[in-house]
């Protein structure tokens, strides 16, 4: 129960010191595939929102838990593979604001959705991030390699936090995961409060 | 007896909240041109005194109210002042914000100081109520800037750790002097409080 305490507020602490997004990808000089890798983890944002997939993902309970973790990279990759073989270009601002204040809901009222369901949903917000992944890698002609990058590391965060949310039983730690999904939740609302405000 | 010891974890969040407060001179609003990015979020909720005395007081009261208020204030009341700071944006508006800010105070602050048990039909419309005037304030606050969603993850992350800090202090209550320290708490709460409502009726 410690270590996911200690864990749980690592990742917190990790949280409040985020780098600068980069809008651009990142040359790290060694190849596309570490450029794309490289990309996921300088996006602050990105991981966010991958964080409350994981969230969501751990709050369903291990069986969803697990098929989550196998299909979210999956549909992580094919819709960024659709960006980037379609050409798609648009901007997610409000689509990640609703979305965010929806997934963020749904774990601060410990929603229990039937596997399948919670799979399907928890896919479909993989392949949404990942087809902006594609769409973000255009601009600096990134080919799938890159892409298959952003998909590695994205499948390691959601592996390696989805098992440590679904493995925390603890009840105070079960509250800690809700908590942070109304942080979630009042982020949503509070970016499409802002996101009207600027349209004004 | 039973010995009760204080969870490390609750002492380590409160050690940690301690240190991110501690790291920075307070400033009234955001300064323009630093609106955008996470650490001009994360400063604002924590920029204004009481703002901070409302927030820590809800995790105190939560503390004292025990489970499941305890859990439920620090959920409810993000998504509550998100849905005010949205009003705030979008120029909806709010009577007397400040003077509701300061009220929000002095109520926390009145319930804590005399540890009256509550039950959470009350705690939980009265801690929104008071949440959508401290996300109002703020909303009004902000000019808005290049990342919102960073600077609302900042503002909002913020505003939970300082209920994670009054929920670390309150816990103390478990001690046998504990529970008479909070109430003493409580009782500076009401008193700062009253300090804020004072200076927005004049």
């Amino acid at each position: 129960m410690k270590r996911h305490g200690i864990g749980l507020f690592l990742t917190l602490a990790a949280l409040s010191a985020p780098s600068m997004a980069q809008a651009h990808l990142v040359n790290s000089g060694v190849g596309p595939f570490y450029d794309g890798a490289l990309h996921l983890i300088l996006s602050p944002m990105d991981i966010v929102r991958l964080l409350a997939l994981c969230l969501f993902a751990g709050a369903q309970g291990p069986a969803s838990a697990r098929s989550i973790v196998l299909s979210a990279p999956v549909a992580w990759f094919l819709a960024g593979l659709a960006a980037l073989v379609f050409g798609a270009t648009a901007t997610f601002d409000i689509a990640n604001a609703v979305t965010l204040l929806l997934i963020g809901a749904a774990i601060a009222a410990d929603l229990k959705l039937p596997q399948k369901i919670a799979t399907a949903l928890a896919a479909a917000y993989a392949g949404f991030l990942g087809f902006q992944a594609g769409v973000a890698l255009q601009p600096d002609n990134a080919d799938w390699v890159a892409l298959l990058g952003t998909t590695a590391v994205a499948g390691a965060i959601v592996l390696a936090a989805t098992a440590l949310i679904a493995s925390a039983t603890a009840f105070p730690l079960r509250v800690g995961c809700r908590v942070l999904g109304s942080w979630a939740a009042a982020v949503g609302l509070l970016s499409i409060g802002w996101i009207i405000a600027m349209a004004k | 007896m039973t010995q009760r010891h204080l969870s490390p974890f609750l002492l380590a969040a409160a050690v940690c909240v301690a240190a991110i407060g501690y790291a920075d001179a307070a400033f009234a609003h955001a300064e323009a041109g630093q609106v955008s990015g996470f650490l001009s979020g994360f400063h604002h909720p924590i920029s204004g005194l009481d703002h901070i005395l409302a927030m820590v007081a809800v995790g105190l009261w939560g503390a004292l109210l025990g489970p499941p208020a305890l859990w439920v204030l620090p959920i409810i009341f993000p998504v509550a002042m998100a849905a005010g700071g949205m009003m705030g944006l979008l120029g909806i508006p709010l009577p007397a914000v400040e003077i509701g800010i300061a009220v929000s105070s002095i109520v926390f602050g009145l319930f804590i100081l005399t540890d009256i048990s509550v039950s959470l039909v009350i705690a939980i419309p009265l801690v929104m109520i008071f949440a959508l005037f401290h996300g109002h304030a703020h909303g009004t606050e902000l000019t808005p800037g290049a990342d919102a969603v960073l600077y609302s993850a900042g503002f909002v992350i913020a505003t939970g750790l300082l209920h994670a800090f009054g929920i670390g202090i309150g816990a103390v209550e478990k001690l046998p002097w504990g529970r008479t320290a909070v109430r003493a708490l409580g009782g500076g709460v009401l008193l700062g409080g009253t300090y804020f409502l004072l200076g927005a009726v004049a």
